[in-house]
């Protein structure tokens, strides 16, 4: 059978749109492990750049554990938390987390690293203290770099939230797992495309807040990743 | 003297690397004085600039401000009281102008449309637009960031202003309107001001008393800019000073220059004598109606001023101008002859160069 009619067969199959395990449940799914991810990841890889960046303390240290951390195979993390921890969420949420973390801590260092010293020591010298000068001028022209790092840090998280199916869990990665059990090649294909238009929709949505977090006063640097 | 606003006891700064960039700096600041810190990279002019707000501490000595020694003033508080003007503008890039013009109000409590008003006020008394005011640092040419960083300087009304080479990286167009501003903002203003260059010309141009700094962090003469030119402390100053040190003297020097006739002829070929009877006839001033000088023509020419070194430039010698101003205007002028103008521009007479080389004897005479 031709692969992209059957894809589109199953993509447009009433049935897989209603009810438990259908598709708008699996991207739900889908959504929800990404998300929680990226806050955890945002949570921990934002202030320790900034801190990093900040203080300049610890920069080689940072870069080469996220080196290190992104030569780790996500699903061979997942079966290692897996026998580890047990099954259950956090497994793939823990391997995700440390899939996200990398390119978020080192854009966010990156960026506040950056900053012209000149003018960090302007606004030291006008009277700032450290943590205003952390505030107001480090983290406002740090923040399109870092969400730079965090919108590479989602397309990451989203193609590869699939590898929850893998122990038994759920979102879109359910399947590709069950499709290739069952030799279903439209049904990976289909959740591949989803995969796809997932990310690309949530890069969309992190493109514009990466703009509404921009002045404009800096708006020809670098802005995209 | 009892006001000085800055003084330097026994400072010193020395780097764990062993480099002394500040040696033994014993130094005082009248109050409401321009003072430059004037030497050569690496004298350690910027470093005790930096050392007045504590953006370097000293190694040894006190640095106190109106009587008060720095180091006993919270970091914040210290800077927040004293204007702090550099070379890189250092505008927050991602603000406007009005909203670093604001910073120092705005860091002392200040509400933002109070801030705002007089960020706004103040874009005028540095001559720029407010429109501009909208606009990011970006988008402003180079003297007109260096005019916001001014104005930043002054937003919180400081009584201190400390200057880190401000003007080096404009042109030396925009450079010279800026010191003629600074000049004019130094009169209503009534601050003390420290200015660190590395230009002799601009130190002498500004200053009411330079600090000639030597490497190592050594002060070699601290004097009236007069008495530097002309009374070097040492090999050092003298050198560092320049060749033509005894031509800037002249800078500080006026003596009346009896005036000379000289032979005028106007747009409709009349011509005419000015400031008594002319005593060269082979060169002719062109004049305009206003009666202002226009340039020379040769006798044996028509009244067309064809080459532009023949024109009347930037070098007029106004009567009670210094000695300076009417050499050059001799040197400059093609005939030989210094044009002398009044205030309005218009022709008075010409200078001869020997009755100003008199006036340069005399006044020699007179110092001794």
């Amino acid at each position: 059978m031709n692969l992209l009619s059957g894809m589109w067969q199953w993509l447009t199959d009433p049935t897989n749109w209603t009810g438990t395990g259908a598709i708008p449940a699996r991207m739900l799914e889908h959504v929800a492990y990404s998300g929680v991810v990226m806050l955890v990841a945002v949570l921990v890889a934002v202030p320790l750049g900034l801190l990093v960046g900040h203080t300049g303390r610890g920069a080689g240290v940072v870069i080469g554990v996220s080196g290190a951390l992104r030569a780790l195979p996500t699903l061979g993390l997942l079966t290692l938390f897996s026998l580890l921890m047990g099954l259950g969420l956090v497994p793939p949420l823990l391997a995700l987390v440390i899939l996200a973390v990398p390119p978020i801590l080192t854009a966010t260092y990156a960026g506040v690293a950056e900053v012209d010293p000149a003018v960090k020591d302007a606004a030291k010298a006008q009277g700032m203290t450290p943590g205003q000068v952390l505030g107001h001028v480090e983290v406002p022209l740090a923040l399109p770099v870092a969400m730079g790092g965090i919108r590479n840090a989602a397309l990451q998280v989203i193609a590869t939230a699939t590898v929850a199916a893998y122990i038994n869990l759920g979102g879109l990665g359910r399947y590709l797992i069950d499709g290739l059990a069952v030799r279903d090649y439209s049904r990976m294909l289909g959740s591949v495309l989803l995969v796809a238009v997932l990310a690309l929709a949530a890069d969309a949505v992190l493109a514009a807040l990466q703009r509404a977090v921009s002045s404009p006063g800096i708006r020809t640097s670098p802005t995209e990743k | 003297m009892g006001n000085h606003a800055i003084s330097f006891r026994e400072v010193r700064k020395t780097y764990p690397d062993g480099t002394t960039a500040v040696d033994d700096l014993t130094l005082d600041v009248p109050e409401g004085s321009l003072t430059v810190f004037v030497g050569p990279s690496g004298c350690g002019k910027t470093t005790s600039l930096r050392m007045i707000n504590r953006m370097v501490e000293p190694t040894a000595g006190t640095v106190e401000v109106n009587g008060q020694d720095v180091s006993t003033v919270p970091e914040a508080q210290l800077r927040r009281s004293m204007g702090y003007v550099m070379q890189a503008s250092g505008l927050l890039p991602h603000r406007t102008v009005v909203e670093n013009i604001s910073t120092v109000p705005r860091l002392l409590g200040q509400s933002k449309r109070a801030a705002r008003e007089r960020a706004e006020e103040l874009l005028e008394t540095i001559g720029l637009d407010r429109g501009l005011g909208g606009r990011y640092p970006s988008q402003l040419s180079g003297g007109q960031q260096q005019r916001v960083g001014v104005a930043r300087a002054l937003a919180a009304d400081p009584p201190v202003l400390l200057m880190d080479e401000p003007f080096s990286a404009v042109d030396p167009v925009v450079r010279a309107d800026l010191q003629r501003e600074l000049l004019d903002l130094k009169q209503r203003l009534n601050k003390t001001i420290v200015f660190v260059t590395h230009d002799m010309d601009e130190a002498v141009l500004l200053g009411d008393r330079v600090a000639v700094f030597a490497r190592g962090g050594r002060l070699a003469q601290y004097a009236s800019p007069e008495k530097i030119l002309r009374e070097p402390a040492d090999q050092f100053v003298s050198d560092f000073v320049g060749r033509d040190r005894g031509f800037r003297a002249l800078s500080f020097d006026t003596h009346d220059i009896p005036l000379s006739g000289v032979l005028t002829v106007d747009g409709q070929g009349h011509t005419a004598e000015v400031g008594g009877p002319a005593g060269v006839t082979d060169w002719v001033l062109e004049v305009n109606s206003a009666g202002q000088p226009v340039g020379w023509v040769t006798s044996t020419q028509s009244a067309e001023i064809t080459d532009q070194a023949h024109r009347v430039g930037g070098s007029l010698h106004h009567p009670g101008g210094s000695l300076r101003s009417a050499l050059d205007a001799a040197l400059s002028s093609p005939s030989g002859l210094a044009v002398a103008v009044d205030d309005d521009g218009r022709l008075l007479g010409v200078l001869r160069p020997q009755d100003v080389l008199e006036a340069i004897d005399k006044v020699r005479e007179s110092r001794q």
